[in-house]
């Protein structure tokens, strides 16, 4: 098979223009590599790791809704044997700028047919290069090796051994390969799913379809740098959208059409094939050019999310995006506060410090390793506990270092201060806080450790006097690496919780509230405003969206909020001062756009004021399936001190599942006219939003 | 002499055929795509069913060909539907050959 594979081979052609344009480029006839008959135990692993796979889907439930947002250390080695083939860092950053608009969902896909829109859906999934290599040294996550070879059969392994003329792996483990190579043979790029040998695992591309720019020929069909968002798509595990030819074949994934064969270049829609509705030529795993593809699916990325749980775990503590430390011994212990923190004190992110993804909450202990969270959720105790999760990590080259890992929950609410709520000193109206557990933890240089704490929140009765709100809890984890104060802190704490976690990579706050899905109607929430510290200033909610314009929940749907009677008398003893905000109804308040704010609230220290959150969403405006993020930020003063940041699961109507006929529908707010759990009041309200045409400001 | 039939071709997304899969002889001019498909019938009666399948590298399908008359065929794949397949030759001097399940 090497003969054939050798003789119809192309051989030698540098030339990118030539080589798009030429009619052969595709000619490849020879046998693949044949990985079933080179290692007899790859179809066995492959067979284990879809298992693996569909089992992992079958226990997450929450559809394309995936919290936690993963980062994905790249490394690309630049295998060159010309000039031109050594390509630049630029052209290498611009196909990681690709990567992260697609695994974003951050592309225009306003052109998207109507039935396939509700979807397309947010990988949450991002790239980087490397900063950190495997030897715990700083690098631009890019080698480049000079070869002797010209060009590379189809499916070659050799550009992926230095012994071969190319360039060993990183550990596969922890980042993503990627072999960028001459032109030759017929592919463009090929990938490895997961569960093939390590020592290829990855990514091999032609540097003439890497990016979007340098030596990428502008106009052709692959210059939007897309056939490497195919290939990482089949390295998390996606299989060609048409799966093979015939209409027998699936793709294992429910929500893309069942399709005959693969689609080339830019097909109009519909372009129907197995009794479809019109092929998804659109998906990443067609076979269109560049600039017709917009979208995964939620279902595929409900499979791209097991492979990384099951398959790919590694990536997830990986710390090759984590830049070594300068002096590279000493041993540092930190927690994430945001997704972008990499631990420097301190934290320059321009994000709220109550978001740590390091501090996560599952209902069972169901080892979701990706760091979704759920609310905590208070049950009989027979029942069995729920468990916070908290991930340790090492920042250093060398050295395993220790401590004691403190983990504290408080009721939540906006305003925390610190150490009151968290030490158990709130005793009214209930307990309002306490510590759960501190264990001694150890991690290893580079390393990082997941500790799990059972923990069953108090009884929610205890909390009757807050309305809804009986079940979301904000989490505080401290490392302490001294038994005295300052507990090995770089910056002493004081009372402002927000400077301490923002000062100190060893304290990480986390007050997130995933509000699920229900059915039609809308999702109300409480959250309580409180003031634990007497800071004479007068506070201020400010109502922020993290989504893209357009994408949010103001776009699609309306935000309305109730203020209790205290609160409502805080506000108005400030002049009941606002931005963005109107008066609908009673005690409701539309709240317009992100950047919105009830002003002036003059609080009572130590007192709680719930705050009712409606999420309604307008089955007309809601595009697709995931998430919507609403942070309420507390300021006092110009201070930020805390917040809340929710998270509303929004599922898209699919035209076959919301028939209008039987439903209520009136201005893109529907529900089904028989929808029992719709409180009367939301009716009253709709009614009333009507009136007075709130709804079509 | 042997069959017209012999040699590589490539698949030719480009034209669609009903019920059938349409392959061009390796060289044609076609346009750029990530990956095609491709058929190889040996005269040694082995014949070769590249698909591209889930991955790009997917392993291809191995059977046996028999052509009564050198034009049409019939190809046995273990575990697989029959194939057939037709060469044709077009107006413009052309080739291509239809491949057809059953």
């Amino acid at each position: 098979m090497s003969d054939e594979r050798q003789s119809s081979d192309e051989g030698p052609n540098d030339d990118t223009e030539k080589w798009l344009r030429s009619a052969r480029r595709c000619g490849t006839m020879e046998l693949h590599r044949l990985r079933l008959s080179q290692d007899p135990e790859y179809a066995q692993r492959r067979r284990k790791a879809e298992a693996i796979a569909a089992e992992y889907e079958a226990r997450a439930g929450r559809r394309g809704a995936r919290g936690a947002i993963v980062r994905i250390p790249v490394v690309v080695h630049v295998v060159y044997n010309t000039a031109q083939e050594n390509i630049s860092n630029e052209q290498i950053q611009s196909q990681i700028d690709v990567l992260n608009i697609d695994f974003r969902l951050a592309n225009d896909v306003s052109d998207l047919p109507s039935d396939f829109a509700p979807v397309a859906a947010d990988a949450r999934i991002e790239f980087g290069l490397a900063v950190r290599d495997p030897d715990c040294s700083p690098t631009d996550g890019i080698t480049r090796t000079y070869t002797d070879t010209t060009s590379w059969p189809d499916f070659s392994d050799s550009m992926k051994s230095a012994a071969t003329g190319g360039q060993d792996p990183w550990p596969s483990d922890r980042y993503l390969n990627i072999w960028v190579i001459a032109n030759g043979g017929g592919y463009i790029g090929w990938a490895e799913f997961p569960g093939g040998p390590a020592n290829v695992d990855g990514m091999v591309i032609r540097h003439g379809v890497f990016g979007t720019e340098g030596t990428v020929l502008a106009g052709s069909a692959f210059d939007g740098g897309r056939t490497a968002t195919h290939e990482i798509g089949h390295w998390l595990n996606l299989i060609h959208i048409w799966a093979d030819e015939g209409c027998l074949n699936s793709d294992d994934v429910a929500d893309t059409p069942n399709q005959a064969d693969a689609n080339t270049g830019c097909p109009t829609h519909p372009s129907p094939s197995c009794g479809n509705s019109g092929d998804m030529f659109q998906n990443y795993m067609d076979y269109s050019n560049d600039s017709c593809y917009r979208l995964f699916t939620v279902g595929q990325i409900d499979r791209m999310t097991a492979a990384l749980n099951t398959l790919r775990t590694g990536l997830l503590v990986s710390d090759g995006l984590i830049p070594p430390p300068r002096g590279g011994a000493a041993a540092d212990l930190w927690i994430r506060d945001t997704a972008d923190d990499i631990g420097t004190e301190p934290n320059s992110t321009a994000d709220v410090m109550y978001i740590s993804p390091d501090i996560w909450v599952r209902q069972q202990d169901d080892g979701l390793i990706d760091q979704t969270h759920q609310n905590a959720e208070y049950r009989a105790p027979s029942m069995g506990s729920n468990y916070v999760y908290v991930r340790v990590r090492n920042s250093s080259c060398a050295g395993s270092a220790s401590a004691d890992l403190k983990l504290y929950w408080a009721k939540a609410s906006s305003g925390l201060g610190w150490p009151a709520p968290w030490d158990g000193s709130v005793t009214s109206p209930a307990l309002m806080g306490g510590m759960i557990g501190s264990q001694s933890v150890a991690v290893p240089a580079g390393g990082s450790l997941i500790t799990t704490f059972p923990w069953s929140p108090p009884d929610p009765d205890d909390y009757a006097s807050f309305g809804a709100d009986r079940v979301h809890f904000c989490l505080l984890a401290r490392l302490e690496t001294s038994a005295t104060a300052p507990f090995g802190m770089t910056s002493p704490e004081t009372n402002d919780l927000w400077d301490n976690v923002k000062n100190n990579n060893n304290i990480a706050w986390k007050n997130i509230s995933v509000v699920d899905e229900e059915p039609d109607g809308g999702r109300m929430e409480t959250m309580l405003v409180t003031e634990f510290e007497d800071t004479k200033e007068a506070a201020r909610l400010v109502f922020v969206s993290r989504d893209t314009k357009g994408r949010s929940v103001f776009d699609w749907g309306r935000v309305l909020v109730r203020l209790d009677k205290g609160l409502r008398e805080a506000w108005e003893a400030g002049g009941a001062e606002s931005s963005g905000v109107a008066e609908v109804w009673e005690d409701w308040l539309v709240v317009r756009a992100s950047g919105a704010s009830l002003d002036a609230l003059r609080l009572e220290p130590g007192s709680f004021y719930p705050l009712e959150v409606q999420f309604i969403p307008r089955h007309k405006g809601v595009e697709r399936s995931g998430l919507l993020s609403l942070d309420v930020q507390q300021y006092s003063g110009e201070r930020l001190v805390g917040g809340v940041m929710f998270e509303f699961g929004v599922t898209a109507p699919l035209p076959e599942r919301f028939p209008t006929r039987g439903q209520y529908e009136w201005d893109g707010v529907g529900w089904p006219r028989d929808q029992r759990e719709l409180p009367s009041l939301l009716r009253s309200l709709f009614e009333q939003l009507r009136s007075e045409r709130w709804l079509r400001m | 002499m042997q069959p017209a039939f012999i040699g590589r071709w490539l698949r030719s997304y480009e034209e669609r055929v009903e019920g059938a899969r349409v392959y061009r002889p390796e060289g044609t001019p076609l346009p750029p795509a990530r990956g095609r498909a491709a058929l190889e019938i040996r005269a040694d009666g082995t014949f070769v069913d590249a698909r591209i399948g889930p991955i790009e590298g997917s392993p291809p399908s191995l059977g046996r060909w028999r052509s009564p008359d050198g034009r049409r065929g019939m190809v046995a794949v273990p575990g697989e539907p029959e194939l057939t397949f037709e060469l044709e030759e077009l107006d413009d001097g052309s080739k291509r050959i239809l491949l057809r399940r059953g």
